[in-house]
């Protein structure tokens, strides 16, 4: 195609955008209505998703023994473990069946934590960083002169914090039995992820409350994938047939001037292509439209939101991301595919008709 | 060159527009295709440029042949043809220059090239002073030779001009008949739909009479005359007689 041509028909899809401008703002609203609903529904389920991770950590079952096993007795309680494992067959009481494979792979699920490593890791939480920052170092060093003259090493060497084992299992729906298979372990206690101790009767509501308000979120999680999938089919096919329609009227606007071309000799793609060119226009400006929108909604209305709930107690610890880092690049793209996809799709529907008859 | 042989054309609704219909033109000839409004005419006319296709038949137009051409290849026959319709078909909203550009802009000509030809072709029908002006501006003559500025623009083999006389006055027309035959002295095949008798006598020229869709008559213009036209006249009167028995 040579240059010439090409800028005439670019310049032909441009005139065409403001040929109807009713209907291409129109068509405009109607796919950003349908943007900003995919991309606000995607940046709900992200943010769930992405706070939900760290949870993940509570399928894990802490075992906590008694500090005066030997290395050997520990080693022995953890074959005990994986040879209860490997001869049981643990009934799920919620679908009556009976089923095995529960744990994950036995190198990954069975990890030995000594009573030094519990200390050390206690020294290293946030609030004990937040508390050296906060306190002056000539506090902390008369902390320890009066009350703890020989510092962290000296607790190190009478360490009260008993050595445990964690064994991490597939889903929460299993985790009632494997902790009846931790109960069958000859003296040891079971404690939750906080570090509560259990008694070594089951169930334990703690626990059960967490895991199916994990398993609820979750599922609203995916009803709102399922959703939003449809909801972007249902809002992409209106917004293609407004498209179409304003191509339509920019097609009726120009019949005669086609059917000449036609009959001059222009190719069916040399008529078509001003007509995508306005389709694509339609769908770039909705998509930077859709963009700075959904920026808008993120940055102020979503964060401003959690933020106050979070100043009321309301919401705690809830994590957003920084929109422009962790979502922008996908978000751009995907609004300018969805914009692309159904300017030219809809320009090429309208015209295909068109150019057979 | 043109060649119908056998050629049929049936619409959708099971008219015969054209019934069996053959003949040749060749390369560089001047001829008027006549008959009355319904004969035919329009239908011959349309299967040249391909808007119709032939139902029946081998018809062959510039070395394209129709009845078997795949749609990626009309644009390339057109553009070996130049059409001049009965109400012009200007578009308003452009100059003259602007409506005979276009016609080469939709060819994918160079912007060079269409900077250099359409000021030729306006001088030759004699429109170069009118170049900025709209169509809405021009009288109906003015409006005819700037559709022949568009038709001949692209240097097409052949020029189809569709009443190109009806809507003028005789000087006019006059004009535009001196202009069609410089355009066939320069080789190119003119195919001129008139129902204008006196043209027809006048300028002397191969006559093609189509009616009820079959070729009529195939003569000088010379000798064409209105008994032609009371015998096809007879013949349809003769033929619906016949359909009521």
């Amino acid at each position: 195609m040579r240059p010439s041509t090409f800028f005439y028909i670019i310049g032909q899809g441009v005139k065409g955008v403001f040929r109807n401008r009713v209907m291409t703002v129109a068509s405009i609203l109607v796919l950003i209505a349908c943007m900003v609903l995919v991309g606000t529904l995607y940046l709900v389920i992200d943010t769930i998703e992405s706070n939900f991770k760290d949870i993940e950590d509570i399928r894990v079952i802490e075992v906590r023994i008694d500090k005066y096993y030997t290395e050997d007795q520990i080693l022995q309680i953890a074959d005990q473990f994986a040879e209860i494992c490997d001869s049981s067959e643990v009934v799920d009481w919620n679908s009556g069946m009976w089923k095995s494979d529960i744990l994950i792979p036995r190198d990954e699920n069975f990890k030995f934590i000594s009573a030094d490593e519990h200390l050390k890791n206690m020294f290293n939480t946030e609030e004990y960083k937040w508390l050296t920052n906060v306190f002056k170092p000539e506090d902390i060093q008369s902390f320890n002169e009066n009350y703890n003259p020989l510092g962290i090493e000296s607790v190190m060497m009478d360490n009260p914090l008993r050595p445990s084992f964690r064994i991490t299992f597939k889903s929460f729906s299993d985790m009632d039995a494997v902790r009846s298979l931790v109960a069958r372990i000859d003296a040891v206690s079971i404690s939750d992820e906080n570090g509560v101790e259990l008694p070594d009767t089951i169930p334990t509501d703690d626990i059960k409350n967490n895991v199916s308000l994990y398993l609820n979120v979750m599922s609203i999680k995916n009803v709102l994938s399922v959703a939003s999938i449809w909801l972007m089919a249902i809002f992409l096919i209106i917004s293609l047939f407004v498209i179409m329609n304003t191509i339509k009227l920019g097609v009726a606007a120009r019949e005669n001037e086609i059917k000449f071309m036609r009959l001059c000799g222009a190719t069916k793609r040399f008529v078509r292509m001003p007509f995508m060119i306005e389709g694509i226009i339609i769908g770039i400006f909705a998509a930077i439209f859709a963009f700075g929108i959904e920026f808008y909604l993120y940055e102020y209305l979503l964060k401003g939101i959690i933020s106050s709930a979070t100043g009321t107690g309301g919401i705690e610890g809830i994590k957003t991301a920084s929109f422009i880092y962790d979502y922008g690049f996908k978000l751009g793209i995907g609004f300018t595919v969805i914009g692309l996809f159904a300017g030219v799709v809809a320009s090429g529907i309208s015209m295909k008709k068109f150019l057979k008859t | 060159m043109i060649k119908f042989e056998n050629v049929s054309m049936v619409y959708a609704n099971g008219n015969h527009a054209l019934n069996d219909v053959s003949l040749q033109i060749d390369d560089g000839e001047f001829v008027f295709i006549t008959g009355r409004s319904g004969a035919g005419k329009t239908t011959l006319t349309k299967l040249l440029i391909c808007e119709e296709r032939v139902s029946s038949g081998r018809l062959e137009v510039n070395g394209f042949r129709l009845d078997k051409i795949r749609s990626w290849r009309i644009p390339k026959l057109r553009r070996t043809m130049g059409v001049v319709f009965q109400d012009f078909k200007l578009f308003d909203k452009m100059t003259v220059y602007e409506n005979v550009a276009f016609a080469m802009r939709v060819v994918g000509a160079k912007s060079k090239l269409i900077k250099k030809r359409v000021p030729f072709f306006l001088d030759v029908v004699g429109l170069s002073h009118k170049s900025n002006s709209f169509p809405t501006e021009l009288s109906g003559g003015e409006k005819q030779r700037v559709a022949f500025a568009r038709a001949l623009v692209n240097n097409p083999d052949t020029i189809i001009a569709d009443e190109p006389t009806g809507n003028v006055d005789i000087e006019m027309s006059e004009g535009i008949m001196e202009l069609l035959l410089r355009v066939n002295k320069l080789g190119k095949t003119v195919i001129v739909v008139t129902h204008d008798l006196a043209l027809i006598r006048e300028y002397k020229k191969r006559v093609i009479q189509i009616e009820n869709g079959k070729l009529f008559a195939d003569k000088n213009g010379a000798n064409f005359g209105i008994d032609d036209v009371k015998a096809a006249s007879i013949e349809e009167k003769e033929d619906e007689l016949e359909d009521l028995k």
